[in-house]
């Protein structure tokens, strides 16, 4: 299945193709682990989660078309 | 005393008496410094019920006993009076180098009384205070008057001034300090500017003392060691973006105020956020005193007709000067700000008020002819235009300066005025961030995100990541993030820093950090409990203000448009804030009867009994 990303700020140099906003292929059963795992997104970056700007975890399980948001923590507004 | 310099400072402007008293170390201890002191001295010497704007209102200023230390963030101060805008108790809070240095010129706080015949400010130097005429300052912009005082006092003297709209009661003006920094909410400056006070100028070189200097700079090693080590892995989103950084978090959950408020989503947002300022504006980063973020932005237009220089926008301005006005020039944007800082306006109600009007005038509530020109969403020009006559309150201005609520009130449609106590609501919209729903609601100064800072949880992912979207959780968080963000405000330090490094990563925020630290300082050994205990006395406190003041559970409210609106699209699509569900439960986790009263039980708990 096809699914969208988006990486914002010091994820984005996780990019495979240098763009930030991108649509990867995946295998059905997926879970927003598999995108970690895809993009080499490493456990210690601790990754703010979303779909379809929904909050999200790593086991959260993916479906065709989801926009997953991918962020580090900010502290401030 | 250790930590707190022992001294406050109490001027009265009708007389011209200026006297210093001693710092009761009771008081001191139950109260710690900020917000704390400062409440103290509201309930104690101020009528609820005065006239915000008249001679027996109090304006007073209080650092903490953390300020002008070498603690990470330890340069904050708190301006506490009644506000004109809210008729509410309001404290607003402001960081830069005037806390430290007024710390350092020997006080731990100013009392401002009374209302001088001419206009003055005030010079403090070294322990030395003196009213000075500042009749030839009058009319000058912030920025005029921090040159002017400098070159007549000391070149190193740290400012705190209003400009033209606190002298012309703007009710939303700002008081700033060092040029740029504000204690911007609820209207400081105009109550500032009815005392006929043009500014406060402080010069120290005094030094705080340590009860253990040798415990504090471990700590206080530790507590930055923590932070370098965050920052060792990667650029600090913070340090590098600023605050702006921030539009990503609340656009991808679609609660970036957009329109006032009509959406959470704003196409153009690429546009105004932090990495476009970094790119096209940006000049440095500049820190606060003894803070090792330094999120504050030195910011330059080169050119076209938007062409200035001065520092922001931050987070809360790129919302309300950008997308709730439908703004996506940053140009545009970042020229409003500079003209907020130099007129002395606060950016979020200024911003908010204007969205309001350009509601009204999409509804056909206002006209041409009422404001002079077409009010179009996203008219940069015409942004720019009203903030300068709303600081010299000329033409609609005028109408503008009385804030939203009292122009919706006035063209006969309170509900597009986005307010919480007639305060205007910051960037985050409640229907998707529902802890800051109720935070808003309940906290004392009217919609604050500063008075329990919910969006770290729900949006940002400090110290752990929530769902905005759920409510029956919230009511505990909310009571104790509240309680330690008073504590924060009282102790003189920065919440940006305090709530990632200084408190427990978890959700209950446990304020180890600012106990370490403050007990080092002060060898006051207060107790984890003590201080948490401290922090919800701090609100408590502030409540008995705004009940006295008249304000009751009615108060406690959000606008209908979230409360029974759903959000029209995006990720929130179809969600209303449940206030009131979360209300009931707030109220019994708090000790307060269902109308929103402090019950006695609760007020001889907090040592508040008889106050």
């Amino acid at each position: 299945m096809k699914v969208h990303v988006d990486l914002y700020v010091n994820l984005k140099k996780y990019a495979p193709a240098g763009d930030s906003s991108f649509e990867i292929e995946l295998e059905s059963g997926a879970t927003v682990k598999s995108v970690l795992t895809v993009l080499k997104i490493p456990v210690d970056e601790k990754a703010i989660l979303l779909i379809n700007g929904r909050n999200a975890d790593e086991s959260s399980p993916l479906k065709e078309k989801d926009s997953i948001t991918l962020y580090s923590p900010i502290s401030g507004g | 005393m250790y930590g707190w310099m022992g001294k406050i400072l109490r001027v009265n402007l009708s007389n011209g008496e200026i006297n210093e008293e001693a710092l009761d170390p009771q008081v001191a201890r139950d109260f710690v410094g900020g917000r704390g002191l400062a409440i103290y001295y509201m309930l104690k010497e101020v009528d609820p019920n005065c006239d915000s704007l008249g001679n027996e209102n109090k304006l007073i200023m209080t650092a903490g006993p953390l300020t002008g230390t070498k603690a990470p963030t330890g340069g904050r101060y708190m301006v506490t009076t009644k506000s004109p805008l809210t008729g509410a108790i309001t404290c607003s809070n402001s960081g830069g180098n005037f806390p430290a240095e007024l710390k350092k010129s020997g006080f731990d706080a100013i009392i401002v009384e009374g209302r001088a015949a001419e206009p003055v400010y005030l010079w403090i130097n070294d322990g030395k205070a003196e009213l000075k005429p500042a009749g030839h300052l009058w009319g000058k912009d912030t920025h005029e008057t921090d040159d002017a005082i400098r070159a007549e006092t000391d070149n190193k003297a740290k400012t705190a001034v209003i400009g033209p709209a606190g002298e012309k009661l703007v009710l939303f003006a700002s008081i700033m300090n060092d040029r740029d920094r504000a204690a911007g909410r609820a209207g400081v400056g105009a109550v500032m500017g009815a005392k006929k006070l043009k500014g406060v100028a402080v010069r120290g070189t005094q030094k705080v003392s340590m009860a253990n200097e040798e415990r504090f700079n471990e700590m206080n090693q530790k507590y930055r060691g923590r932070f370098k080590e965050v920052k060792k892995a990667g650029p600090y989103p913070l340090t590098t973006h600023g605050t702006a950084i921030t539009v990503v978090a609340t656009q991808t959950h679609g609660v970036f105020p957009t329109r006032n408020f009509q959406t959470g989503q704003f196409d153009e947002w690429e546009a105004i956020y932090g990495e476009a300022l970094t790119e096209k504006y940006l000049v440095k980063a500049k820190p606060c005193f003894s803070c090792p973020i330094a999120c504050g932005r030195v910011t330059k237009v080169p050119d076209g007709p938007y062409q200035g220089q001065g520092e922001g926008p931050e987070y809360e301005t790129v919302y309300s000067l950008g997308s709730d006005v439908g703004v996506g020039d940053l140009a545009a944007l970042t020229k409003a700000n500079y003209l907020c800082n130099e007129l002395g306006l606060d950016t979020i109600s200024m911003g908010s008020t204007i969205a309001c009007a350009m509601e009204l005038y999409e509804n056909g509530h206002l006209s041409e002819s009422d404001i002079g020109f077409p009010l179009e969403w996203g008219d940069g020009e015409a942004l720019v235009k009203l903030i300068r006559q709303t600081g010299m309150r000329e033409g609609f201005g005028d109408i503008l300066a009385e804030g939203s609520l009292r122009m919706a009130t006035r063209y006969g449609h309170p509900e597009f005025a986005m307010v919480s106590k007639g305060l205007d609501l910051p960037g985050y919209d409640p229907r998707g961030t529902q802890g800051l729903g109720l935070n808003y609601a309940t906290s004392p100064i009217g919609a604050s995100h500063m008075r329990g800072d919910l969006p770290y949880c729900e949006l940002l992912g400090v110290p752990v990541k929530i769902d905005g979207l759920t409510w029956a959780d919230k009511p505990p968080i909310v009571v104790k993030w509240q309680n330690v963000f008073s504590l924060i405000d009282a102790a003189g330090l920065c919440v940006f820093f305090s709530i990632r490094y200084l408190c427990d990563p978890t959700l209950e925020i446990r304020p180890e950090g600012i106990m370490n630290l403050l007990n080092a300082a002060t060898g006051a050994d207060y107790a984890l409990d003590e201080l948490e205990k401290i922090g919800d006395r701090i609100l408590n406190a502030e409540r008995l203000f705004l009940l006295r003041a008249g304000f009751d559970r009615r108060q406690d409210s959000l606008p209908e448009r979230f409360t029974s609106t759903p959000m029209p699209d995006g990720p929130a699509k179809g969600v209303v804030c449940h206030l009131d569900e979360m209300l009931e439960q707030y109220y019994q986790i708090r000790g307060w009867s269902q109308d929103g009263l402090p019950t006695e039980e609760k007020l001889k708990d907090l040592g508040l009994a008889g106050m």
